[in-house]
């Protein structure tokens, strides 16, 4: 006996642990399961840092694929435009879209807007704002001739805004036109005015207003503040049935009525989820009405959405402070 | 008291063979300690290197698919930054990246990898050539920083592992260099103390059976002188009270046929005394020729014959027995007179 557990002694120890596998990199929030429903796939445009973008909408998957009892996928694409494709070939069911993609995707196909998120201080809107350093000479938009500017394609802020701003102050058909650099996201606007790279930036307010606080050391200057619209809403693609579209939104609707929800919502960044309504878009169509030829200034195929028959003037603020209550 | 001496003779034995047991077991078992660490730990470094290494290249191949606008989605572009920033974190946790050179090249990583995601970010996004061609050039340029910190890493992370191995080896060949050592002491030990307890307990019997064999052979005089200290001390005590008792025994019995051989003596002297004398005035008378005379010799041969087998009686040494009739001995007095040197002697044939 004490032999056998001397032997023991030193052969147990000795005994290698189960090897431990890397799990390749995954795509989704939950994997699809055989006999498993019918992933629901939901797009993300990139908007900010994508990589903290993803584990923000990852909180919220994770929420929802409990409530729906399907496993939600995302799907982050790397132009807003692929997410019109891809609703287009029924690659995704729904899209957590910026305003003008939403206009868009509610156009031309059909889409369907349910809710939007409300963060800290009860914002559920946007604006756009046109930027420049502290000590730029740009005071107005008429200043940007000659200038660059960062823009972010396809986005109401970053493309339509500015584009709509050097419409009506006539910059876009002179031989000064402002030189545009499309960048990738809102976040990046700031860091190309800030690191000097351009002479100006079209962005969302909620992101200049996050960037301020985190950086309060750098000055910029507020040229011009835009009307507001919708945060990014969730739009929904035709395919999906009534029953389900119900669900969803009872689903995001109630979230912050219970802890787990709360608690996705914190992740995410959001207080809770609102209902959006077509009509909180109108301002969009509104400036798109007024582009004229300028249109195709957005680089966006086809022609402009037209979801409103009348239309009417845009408000825009000079102001160089934003302002801090919804309106 | 053998069994105590026997107890701490072999008990001392069983507690050192234990103690070098518990103590080979014990090296053996920080060897088998360092081949897991090397194995786990050290070699699971060098696979996180080259993990590291091959994430980078995935990432580059998936930002030039997302460039020539075969893919849209950027979530295995995603996955794969995560994955190269938990490889790189769990390198981070190795004891190898916080010494010496090993440090200064994980720190400077781990200021490049945030730069390096926030790059690959931007150029996953962007849109503009210039940008894009910009955002590519930086993110190429930590690249190659970050290769080149990883193939270095690699080096000195393999290097270690070298050293490591080595060094197990080197301990590996000591140790048992040193068990085959002990254990031969040991054995050799073994050897001794059971040579001793054999001694304790063989000598004696062999002591025992020959003192007893010479017992058998009515060898009085044997003792046994043990000396132990021990039960074999009170066995050949009880020994050599037997063999008192025994050789009283006998002294007693030839004192007996001593006495009986004296009180013969004395009743047969006066018989044969006055038989001779008859003899005599038979002779002095008797005219008979030749016959009578030989009558007489005869008569007086066996009174001889008598008066030398009482004197013989009287000289008795030792009793020795000889067969007489069927079951029954006599005593053999030409035996029975003679001292017994070598007390080996074996019993005289019967006649």
């Amino acid at each position: 006996m004490p032999a056998v557990l001397a032997v023991l002694a030193i052969v147990l120890p000795g005994c290698p642990e189960e090897p431990t596998e890397t799990s390749p990199p995954t795509d989704q929030a939950t994997q699809p399961v055989e006999g498993q429903a019918k992933p629901f796939r939901i797009a993300l445009v990139p908007e900010r840092d994508i990589f903290a973008q993803r584990r923000r909408y990852e909180a919220l998957a994770g929420y929802l694929s409990k409530k729906i009892a399907r496993p939600v996928h995302l799907v982050t694409l790397n132009t807003y435009l692929a997410v019109l494709n891809d609703f287009a070939e029924d690659e995704v069911d729904a899209a957590f879209l910026g305003s003008l993609v939403a206009v868009l995707t509610i156009d031309r196909q059909n889409g369907r807007v349910l809710v939007k998120p409300e963060v800290e201080g009860g914002v559920s809107t946007y604006r756009g704002v046109i930027i420049t350093p502290a000590d730029s000479p740009i005071r107005e938009i008429k200043d940007l001739a000659g200038r660059s500017i960062a823009m972010v394609k396809t986005t109401t802020a970053g493309d339509l805004f500015p584009i709509y701003l050097m419409s009506q102050a006539g910059l876009l058909d002179g031989q000064n036109e402002p030189k545009v650099v499309w960048v990738g996201t809102h976040d990046e606007v700031v860091r190309e005015v800030v690191a000097g790279r351009v002479d100006a930036g079209a962005l969302k307010d909620l992101r200049l207003q996050a960037f301020e606080k985190a950086h309060p050391e750098i000055k910029l200057r507020h040229v011009a503040v835009g009307p507001p619209v919708p945060n990014n809403g969730l739009v929904v693609s035709p395919n999906v049935d009534q029953e389900l579209r119900a669900k969803l939104s009872e689903v995001l609707l109630g979230m912050d009525k219970e802890p787990a929800g709360r608690e996705a919502l914190q992740t995410f960044g959001a207080v809770r989820f609102l209902p959006c309504q077509v009509e909180e878009y109108r301002s969009i169509c509104d400036m798109i009405s007024k582009l004229g030829d300028h249109w195709k200034r957005l680089a966006i195929e086809g022609k402009p959405p037209r979801i409103f028959a009348d239309c009417q003037p845009v408000v825009v603020q000079t102001q160089p402070d934003l302002p801090t209550q919804p309106e | 008291m053998l069994r105590r001496k026997l107890l701490k003779i072999l008990g001392s034995l069983v507690v050192l063979l234990a103690i070098v047991a518990a103590v080979a077991i014990w090296q053996l078992q920080a060897v088998l300690e360092r081949i897991d660490h090397i194995n786990k730990q050290a070699m699971s470094m060098v696979e996180d290197v080259n993990h590291l290494g091959g994430q980078l290249t995935e990432i580059e191949i998936e930002l030039y698919e997302l460039e020539l606008g075969r893919k849209r989605s950027l979530d295995r572009l995603i996955g794969l930054v995560d994955q190269m920033q938990t490889t790189a974190a769990r390198l981070g946790e190795h004891y190898i990246v916080h010494d010496g050179k090993a440090r200064d090249i994980y720190h400077g990583m781990e200021e490049d990898l945030p730069l390096f995601t926030a790059q690959v970010g931007s150029l996953a996004t962007t849109r503009d050539p210039g940008l894009a061609k910009f955002h590519n050039r930086e993110a190429l340029k930590i690249s190659i920083r970050l290769r080149r910190d990883i193939l270095q890493l690699g080096d000195i992370v393999r290097e270690h592992v070298r050293a490591e191995q080595d060094d197990m080896a080197a301990r590996f060949r000591w140790l048992v260099l040193g068990l085959g050592l002990v254990f031969l002491l040991v054995i050799n030990l073994a050897i001794v103390m059971m040579w001793r307890v054999a001694s304790m307990i063989l000598r004696p019997v062999d002591e025992l059976v020959t003192a007893s064999r010479r017992l058998s052979r009515e060898d009085f005089t044997a003792r046994l002188e043990l000396n132990q200290r021990d039960e074999f001390d009170e066995l050949g005590q009880a020994f050599n009270h037997l063999a008192e008792q025994l050789q009283a025994n006998e002294r007693r019995r030839l004192e007996m046929l001593q006495q009986v051989a004296r009180t013969l003596n004395h009743e047969l002297n006066n018989a044969t005394a006055t038989i001779e004398l008859q003899l005599t005035l038979l002779k002095q008378r008797s005219n008979d020729g030749e016959a009578t005379r030989k009558c007489l010799r005869q008569i007086r041969d066996n009174l001889d014959r008598m008066t030398r087998t009482v004197q013989s009686l009287k000289n008795i040494r030792r009793v020795v027995l000889t067969d007489y009739t069927a079951g029954e001995k006599m005593l053999d007095l030409e035996q029975s007179t003679q001292d017994d040197a070598a007390g080996s002697e074996p019993p005289a044939q019967p006649r």
